[in-house]
């Protein structure tokens, strides 16, 4: 067995494991959709941190800048702008209000069937979008890390669509954080090495590295 | 688990008493003191993050000089957004300190006059 066919099941056990401790220790509506609120400002930082740092960050953003150069660069800053703007605008207004979703805080005060409609709506719309963008990507990373594993694209597809299903529906806001929060570890600290390696290979000369994709 | 619920009174707010609340100086302070400080820390940053493309798109000339290097002033500028954005993350934890301090202290009115009726 290949060793990143290793990792990979090790990663996904890990997972289960926390989803199997999380679903022990909640009952309740506020434990399974605020994580009983016991989740620090730290730790949701790191969670929300690690939503960003998806497929879509990883594979998308270093794509983009490989092709594009510095105009994939302007599109990794949009990410901080997102950051602000749901700070100011989203969570400040919210942040006291002790509702759940974006939806309970709008039907709050307005007519509620309506108002919980398009909001399911459109969490629905982007949902889709989203998803279908992260099911691709994990299938991707399947076929060129796993290769060989005899796992094929729809296979891992399928499988990673049951796998985010149990997180979710059985361990509910805990198990989706603490997932989220390793998941935040192991991609930032990974970035770390492979940045190193990277100075490493310019003998940590930016000059060198920044000529290095036009020679 | 709503913090209304959450405070020392038993009975849920009456309507009335939503509207005293809303209309009071207390709480109309603190919905200035918000304003003060979202309103204008937005707009400066929606408008140093649109700078960005604009000037990439429309100034390349001053854009592309060399600072340190081969580092541009793009790469600087762009790199700039990223400290910018934390500085105001940081602000904004100074600031909800304050808003929490007046909430606590609008709250504890409430319960005041409440608990006297």
């Amino acid at each position: 067995m290949p060793a990143s066919l290793i990792v990979f099941f090790l990663f996904v056990a890990a997972t289960l494991g926390i989803t199997v401790w999380a679903a022990r220790h909640s009952h309740g509506a506020s434990a399974y959709f605020a994580a009983g609120r016991q989740i620090t400002a730290w730790q949701n930082g790191f969670a929300i941190a690690g939503d960003f740092m998806s497929g879509a960050a990883f594979l998308g953003i270093v794509g983009l800048i490989s092709l594009q150069g510095f105009d994939g660069f302007l599109y990794s800053v949009g990410g901080i702008i997102a950051y602000v703007t749901v700070l100011l605008l989203i969570a400040e207004p919210l942040r006291n209000a002790g509702k759940y979703t974006m939806g309970d805080v709008l039907a709050y005060r307005f007519r509620q069937r309506p108002v919980r409609a398009l909001a399911a709506l459109s969490t629905l719309t982007i949902i889709t979008g989203y998803m279908i963008a992260h099911m691709v990507s994990a299938g991707a990373l399947v076929n060129l890390l796993l290769a060989g594993s005899g796992i094929s694209y729809n296979t891992a597809v399928t499988g990673f669509g049951v796998l985010m299903m149990i997180y979710v529906v059985f361990g509910g806001m805990l198990a989706t954080t603490w997932v989220q929060i390793v998941k935040a570890a192991l991609l930032s600290s990974c970035m770390v090495v492979i940045v190193v390696l990277v100075l490493v290979h310019f003998d940590f000369n930016l000059g060198k590295f920044f000529l290095r994709p036009v020679v | 688990m709503n913090p209304a619920e959450e405070s020392n009174s038993s009975r849920p707010l009456k309507e009335v008493e939503w509207t005293r609340i809303a209309k009071s100086t207390q709480f109309q302070h603190l919905l200035a003191v918000k304003r003060s400080f979202i309103i204008p820390v937005f707009i400066f940053f929606l408008a140093y993050y649109l700078l960005l493309p604009v000037l990439v798109g429309y100034a390349p000339q001053l854009m592309s000089i060399r600072v340190v290097g081969t580092v541009t002033v793009a790469y600087l500028f762009a790199l700039s957004q990223f400290v910018v954005g934390w500085t105001i993350a940081w602000l904004y934890l100074r600031a909800s300190s304050r808003f929490d301090k007046l909430v606590k202290d609008l709250l504890e009115h409430e319960g005041h006059i409440r608990g006297e009726r």
